[in-house]
């Protein structure tokens, strides 16, 4: 992990939204586009090593319970987007992409590095904040009771 | 003769192409390292040439060498870099709009620090003349004279 910043965002407080470009190139996308629904962002970049450790978790727990009233959203930050898209085909991973290049959107939800992942509610409210890899049993644990979900 | 014509034409042609052809080879091409120290690496906060062992830097390096290798000019890749990571990936600030100040503001600061300087020494050299200059001998006036003079009989001066 790389460290930045020194706040955190609180339980409870608005999550940021703005628009950003999509990964892919196909136009931008914002955090409020999922409103109503439970959305997992999860900031990344490629040259970060934990991030790939955490990508396969993800993707599995997207394929579980993606659709459902909720989605992993993928945050590329400060990273190339030929970078980004091959580590997106690498890992196979087919939830939804925004492209953070100049980190703007990293230092709006004051991360203290990458990756991190915050679980926005519906209304668009932090519900958990993980700074750090999640793995299968966090998001087991903590998150599928959040979402109202079970595997 | 039409045919003949052509042919020169044609030779012309091939004339002038051939001269042109070394200038656009003689451009000269860019450089990693004549990038490397113009460009920031945004997480580690440091240029790119200083930042030897970082993740995103060695990305950034092969994202550079990749554009080199297509034939891309410095400016290009620059551009390139910025429309990846934003403004601030560059450690040179533009030459234009907003970034322009940080070229004009350190220049205009040193001037006035040198006109400041300069004002003030003229002053200082001034003062230090009119400081060593003897009084006017008339500088007394007639009763005062008188009394300096008096006051010196007192004292046997």
């Amino acid at each position: 992990m790389t460290t930045k910043g020194s706040d955190a965002l609180a339980v409870g407080e608005p999550v940021p939204d703005p628009e950003l470009p999509r990964l892919d190139g196909s136009g931008s996308g914002s955090l409020a586009d999922y409103r109503g629904d439970w959305v997992l962002v999860n900031v990344w970049a490629s040259w970060c090593g934990p991030c790939e450790d955490e990508s396969p978790a993800l993707q599995a727990f997207h394929e579980r319970h993606g659709g459902d009233g909720f989605t992993v959203l993928g945050v590329d930050t400060e990273d190339t987007t030929e970078a980004g898209l091959e580590f997106v085909g690498k890992f196979e991973l087919t939830y939804p992409q925004l492209h953070d290049g100049p980190g703007e959107y990293r230092d709006e939800l004051e991360t203290t590095g990458v990756p991190e992942s915050f679980l926005v509610d519906p209304e668009g409210e932090l519900a958990l904040h993980r700074p750090g890899p999640v793995t299968q049993d966090y998001l087991r644990e903590e998150v599928e009771p959040l979402i109202g979900a079970s595997s | 003769m039409r045919p003949r014509r052509a042919l020169a034409a044609v030779a012309v042609v091939a004339a002038c192409a051939a001269l042109a052809a070394p200038a656009v080879a003689q451009e000269p091409r860019t450089s990693l390292p004549d990038i490397e120290d113009e460009v920031m690496c945004p997480v580690c906060g440091v240029s790119l040439e200083l930042a030897t062992e970082a993740p995103q830097a060695e990305q950034m390096r092969e994202f550079i060498r990749d554009r080199i290798d297509d034939g891309q000019s410095k400016e290009e890749i620059k551009d390139a870099l910025v429309a990846e990571f934003g403004g601030e990936v560059l450690a040179i600030p533009d030459d234009e709009g907003f970034d322009l100040a940080a070229w004009l503001v350190p220049g205009a600061a040193i001037v006035l620090a040198g006109g400041a300087i300069f004002v003030g020494l003229r002053r200082w050299r001034r003062a230090g003349r009119r400081g060593a200059e003897p009084p006017a001998e008339d500088s007394l006036s007639q009763d005062e004279a008188e009394r300096l003079d008096s006051d010196l009989a007192r004292y046997e001066l």
